[in-house]
């Protein structure tokens, strides 16, 4: 019987997890950090309203959603590098969740990107590129992370060294390096006990092709463009990054499993969705219902693309998302 | 005298069910499962009032699982679409190892379902929990519930019956 194999594989797979001996001591250093977190966002909160000068909107790159320019004075340490400062701060995702931000400012813009780092021993990310050439890459790592090279991919050749830096306070370090444009550039960072992690630069390319082809207008001031192989967002007439379809991200098989793939920005809602979807209808939790036609299959992959007018930020747990076929028959919901 | 007898109270629930708690996030699909279950258990720490009621605290701290899992599973989603993020975290090759050969044909089905079905049916059939209790951890209806768990089920006889047939 189906559900007694269930209930055997389950049993089974339950099996292969065991406690870390340090649990107790990690979640009472858990709970004591919310503690101190909440009495922070307490008092700090305030003071943040009361020195914002300018809020303006940094579009976001790749799939990203956007967020706020930082406050003018960041809170805690800022680092140097050239003409960026950066610093660590947390900001609200469209959700309404908190998240760990890197945030960057130049002489002509600030930004912050939520980042999640694995805990894992020397994980990195990279959250962004400045710059066309020379390229400049930055990003978060662990901090067990001691070096950071550029290589190329194909000769081991180390082409670029990065910088590290460590807050005061810090869970994580940032990194900065600047490097000619190269599909074939590796991001090789190397930790303490002799651990390494590595980031294919194959990830840079669709974020340096200039967005081309034609472009699938799915009204609301959004559109999208696909072209070799990069999928690159249209917002108000302003391009995002290009996503790499083919090497980040298998999209195909991302709305296979789960038919809905959203994004947010402002008042509007886009995204992908499984193949064959010719309308996208969102259900506010109060009832409310917003639907736009999808885009069923537009590059023959697999996948619609959509843009909803929302009038509150995206959240996918509030929201009953439903996908009908081009016969008007509900092929999908997502809760 | 009360915080004291409070922070017992939350040491024997954290030794009695902790692992549990982990596994419970693991096969929800966690990428860090013990990050999860000590996160959940945190968050109980700060509502200590629940402390009184064993079964109120344990039904919080499933809830806080399920939900802090999904949000970690729609991050990864989410992180896997921006450009220069590591892989996301994959199984090890241990627990390919580990989990009997005769099972990993079920789990990779399982673990193909929408979260919700997959969500319905761990807490189902692993936890062997009532409606109403899966209800709760989920944050949806009895009727709900009903529905995820049956398509859920059908979905896995399908996926079964399909890799046999292929």
């Amino acid at each position: 019987m189906l559900e007694n194999r269930l209930r055997e594989a389950l049993d089974a797979k339950a099996e292969i997890y065991e406690p870390d001996p340090r649990a107790w001591n990690k979640m009472t250093e858990k709970a004591a950090r919310r503690r101190r977190a909440r009495r922070f966002w307490t008092v700090v909160l305030p003071a943040v309203a009361a020195v914002v000068v300018v809020g303006t909107v940094a579009l976001t790159e790749g799939l990203f959603r956007a967020l706020p320019a930082p406050a003018a004075r960041p809170l805690g340490e800022v680092v140097t590098d050239g003409e960026l400062k950066l610093w660590f701060d947390k900001v609200t995702l469209s959700d309404g969740k908190i998240s760990d931000a890197l945030c960057v400012e130049t002489p002509a813009e600030s930004r912050c990107r939520p980042y999640y780092l694995p805990k894992e021993p020397t994980a990195a990310g990279r959250l962004l590129d400045l710059n066309k050439n020379p390229v400049i890459s930055i990003g978060v790592a662990g901090l067990d992370v001691t070096s950071l090279q550029g290589v190329e991919q194909s000769t081991d050749r180390k082409l670029a060294e990065g910088r590290l830096y460590t807050l005061k306070g810090a869970t994580a370090k940032i990194w900065v390096m600047r490097h000619a444009p190269n599909d074939g550039l590796r991001f090789d960072f190397r930790g303490t006990g002799d651990k390494g992690y590595s980031i294919a630069g194959v990830l840079s390319r669709c974020s340096n092709l200039p967005p081309e082809g034609p472009a699938v207008e799915l009204g609301h001031g959004v559109s999208a463009t696909f072209h070799k192989g990069c999928l690159t967002w249209w917002i108000g007439g302003k391009s995002t990054n290009g996503t790499d379809l083919g090497a980040d991200f298998d999209a195909a098989e991302e709305v296979r499993r789960e038919p809905l793939v959203a994004m947010g920005y402002g008042e509007r809602w886009y995204g992908l969705v499984r193949g064959g979807t010719a309308r996208v209808e969102m259900v506010h939790p109060g009832g409310k219902r917003l639907s736009a036609d999808a885009k069923p299959d537009p590059w023959g992959m697999g996948i619609a693309v959509f843009s909803v007018p929302a009038d509150r930020p995206l959240n996918e747990q509030d929201h009953l998302v439903i996908g009908y076929d081009a016969a008007g028959k509900e092929i999908w919901r997502s809760e | 005298m009360t915080e004291r007898r409070e922070g017992a109270s939350l040491a024997e629930l954290f030794s009695a069910h902790y692992l549990g708690m982990v596994r419970l996030a693991g096969l929800l699909g966690a990428d860090d499962p013990e990050d999860i279950a000590q996160e959940a258990f945190a968050r109980l720490h700060a509502r200590r009032s629940l402390l009184r009621d064993d079964r109120a605290a344990l039904a919080y701290v499933r809830s806080i699982i399920c939900n802090q899992t999904r949000n970690r599973l729609r991050h990864l989603r989410l992180a896997r679409l921006r450009r220069g993020d590591p892989p996301p975290d994959a199984a090890s090759s241990e627990h390919h190892v580990l989990v009997a050969e005769r099972h990993r044909e079920l789990l990779a089905a399982l673990e193909r379902l929408p979260r919700r079905q997959r969500e319905a049916l761990v807490l189902r059939y692993w936890l062997e929990l009532s409606e109403q209790e899966i209800a709760d951890a989920m944050g949806i209806s009895p009727g709900s519930v009903k529905t995820h768990a049956s398509r859920g089920m059908a979905a896995l006889s399908k996926a079964l019956k399909e890799d046999h047939d292929a």
